[in-house]
């Protein structure tokens, strides 16, 4: 358990992911150390390809490395500078290895365009080799973030993992298109079968932006039903409105919720708030929130706030009337 | 800075009632600013495009690429308000504030990439200097840097470049562009006068360490907010200081204040009291006391007697 010697939390605001850390390291260095050979490689053999291809590995390196950044700053406590903890660098590593994606993916596509309209030929026998170098090497990359992920479910090393998928599809993509150039000479093959790849590296890279994008948004995790929330506040005894409402994620699976209540002036605000804490974490699994108790009467809340006292007299009376009723049919 | 009060919406049994704030005024002049920047940047795109095209220069078209992504980040700029005029809804309770410092965020990452495709430009070029129409170069180049300078102009009279992240970002972007055009200028003159043709890509190093510069306060700045990290200008200590000073309060936890978009602060915290207190009368204080002091004007806290404070919680 960590200490705080600044503030007490209820929620300690720090993510300890020992196993994704440990297939981070390793991934990183492995591409590295392929980044090297293909470097080596390229300048002994003198071919552009190969150093073309170190360069996009290298690319992989820097993703890599914002994954591993932000793993390591999870694990710190939160401060006075950033009271929620580092959790949130995560997201933003995604974001940004999302984007990255995205405009690689169009890149891609871009060029298989341009190869449509102006065929360029190809050397087949180098292009074999190296795509069967990075065939190999993706493959252990993808294997091995692949089984972290489905073990620490985590944004950030997912959309690590993604560069990596796409490095793999692009490899297939050509030993594919390669094969089949040389059966039957169907250039066009090499284009089109980027293209896709392109396509389906875009749709990786779009959703860990949407996923990223939503977090970073501070919008209402899709998990949750704000409306139900609302209402299932709304149920405790002695609430009578809740307004100002919010529940946003910090982190993957890390929430913080934040309301306004108005309350009966009868019942005790304290038991009110211990009843809503524990509705929302037994119910929702919301274990930071941050109740504000108000007195509808005490509160200048402007238009709203008389229309509640308005609204709520008039129930009152509604009431009354029926009791009155009651009483007189009884009568009859 | 204009005023800002509470706005109620009417909708009380739908319960879609939100302490909002108006930002119209100086979004209005943002956006102004923006139209114009984004006017001006794209016509002198095209301008620097074709004059590429025809007196063969290089430099003149990658600078027309480097205006396509200015115009691309206006476009988000302009985008980004528009998203934030949009109101709060049940999923996105914040509103859409958060999209400019997402734009923002966006705009200071291509400008490290842009600076990173200068460089590794300027370093083929420095091993093999292409021959440069110098004189059109310079001709185009001055257009650039006038209209550069126009919106730049435009910007700062119209928008609020010093506070608001986005327009301060598309503000440096025309400011490099500027700048780009200004080194263009002189690359130019020295390649005409003495045939240096090594001016262009030092110039262009040159460039690009400025546009770094720029888009690293802006990738600082909007991280900062990113992580709902207190703002700068608060500090976290004294707010507590503060509060644990109001009649009554044994101690503040579980403090957060963070940032909204620039400009627009939120808080929450919880607050432990004497058991005689009256709780909402310390929560009035609290309240008050945070909004003159601090201006943080969206505040939620949580007030706890000795009775329940972290009996219930186990962490």
């Amino acid at each position: 358990m960590v200490h705080y010697d600044y503030d007490y939390h209820h929620l300690p605001h720090v993510k300890v992911q020992s196993k994704s850390k440990k297939t981070l390291w390793i991934t990183l260095l492995l591409t590295l150390f392929f980044t090297l050979i293909e470097i080596i490689g390229g300048f002994i053999s003198n071919s552009l390809a190969l150093l073309s291809d170190s360069a996009h590995m290298a690319s992989d390196v820097l993703a890599l490395s914002l994954s591993m950044i932000a793993l390591y700053l999870a694990a710190r406590p939160p401060n006075q500078k950033f009271t929620f903890g580092y959790l949130r660098f995560e997201i933003i590593s995604s974001f940004l290895n999302g984007l990255s994606l995205a405009v690689i993916a169009i890149g891609i596509f871009i060029e298989g365009i341009r190869r449509f309209i102006h065929p360029e030929n190809i050397d087949f026998q180098l292009m074999i080799i190296i795509a069967s170098i990075g065939l190999v090497v993706n493959l252990v990359l993808t294997i091995v973030l692949s089984r972290s992920t489905k073990e620490e479910e985590n944004l950030n090393v997912k959309s690590a993992l993604w560069h990596f998928i796409g490095d793999l599809l692009s490899s297939i993509g050509v030993i594919i298109s390669a094969v089949i150039i040389y059966f039957t000479d169907f250039y066009f093959f090499d284009p089109l079968i980027s293209m896709v790849i392109g396509g389906i590296i875009f749709t990786g890279g779009a959703k860990i932006i949407r996923e990223s994008y939503l977090i970073l948004m501070d919008s209402v995790p899709e998990k949750f039903n704000l409306d139900e929330i609302r209402a299932a506040i709304n149920k405790v005894e002695g609430v009578e409105d809740v307004h100002d409402m919010h529940l946003w994620a910090i982190s993957s699976d890390h929430y913080s919720l934040t309301a306004h209540v108005f309350i009966n002036e009868n019942i005790q605000p304290l038991c009110i708030i211990l009843a809503i804490n524990e509705m929302l974490e037994k119910k929702y699994d919301i274990k930071h929130a941050t109740i504000q108790i108000e007195h509808a009467s005490l509160h200048n809340h402007g238009e709203y706030g008389k229309q509640f006292l308005r609204y709520k007299s008039k129930t009152y009376e509604g009431e009354a009337i029926k009791t009155r009723n009651k009483a007189t049919v009884n009568s009859n | 800075m204009h005023s800002h009060h509470r706005h109620h919406s009417h909708d009380h049994h739908g319960h879609h009632h939100h302490h909002g704030h108006h930002h119209d005024h100086s979004r209005e002049g943002n956006k102004k600013g923006l139209t114009i920047a984004l006017l001006i940047t794209a016509g002198i795109m095209l301008l620097e495009f074709f004059g590429g095209l025809i007196t063969n220069s290089l430099a003149l078209l990658s600078d027309s690429g480097h205006m396509l992504s200015d115009s691309s980040s206006l476009v988000l700029s302009l985008v980004a308000i528009w998203f934030a005029t949009k109101p709060a809804s049940p999923n996105k309770t914040y509103g859409f504030y958060r999209f400019e410092i997402l734009a923002a965020l966006f705009n200071g990452v291509t400008l490290f990439v842009i600076a990173g495709f200068i460089v590794w430009e300027a370093i083929q070029r420095f091993y093999n200097p292409p021959t440069v129409a110098s004189v059109s170069m310079m001709l185009i180049a001055s257009i650039g840097l006038f209209a550069n300078l126009l919106s730049a102009w435009a910007l700062m009279r119209k928008g609020d470049v010093k506070n608001n992240v986005n327009l301060r970002s598309a503000y440096l972007h025309v400011i490099g562009d500027a700048l780009g055009s200004l080194g263009a200028i002189i690359a130019g003159l020295v390649m005409w006068l003495f045939g240096w043709y090594v001016a262009d890509p030092i110039i262009s190093v040159l460039v690009a360490l400025l546009i770094l510069k720029g888009a690293w306060g802006v990738i600082k700045h909007t991280v900062h907010i990113l992580m709902e990290g207190t703002p700068i200008t608060i500090d976290q200590n004294e707010v507590k200081k503060a509060l644990e000073s109001i009649e009554g309060v044994i101690d503040v936890h579980d403090l957060h204040i963070w940032t909204i978009t620039s400009g627009l602060d939120s808080l929450s915290c919880h607050i432990l009291i004497e058991d005689h207190q009256d709780s909402q009368k310390v929560l009035q204080d609290a309240i008050h006391m945070i909004e003159e002091k601090f201006k943080i004007l969206h505040t939620t806290i949580q007030i706890e007697t000795s009775k329940i404070h972290h009996g219930e919680m186990k962490v």
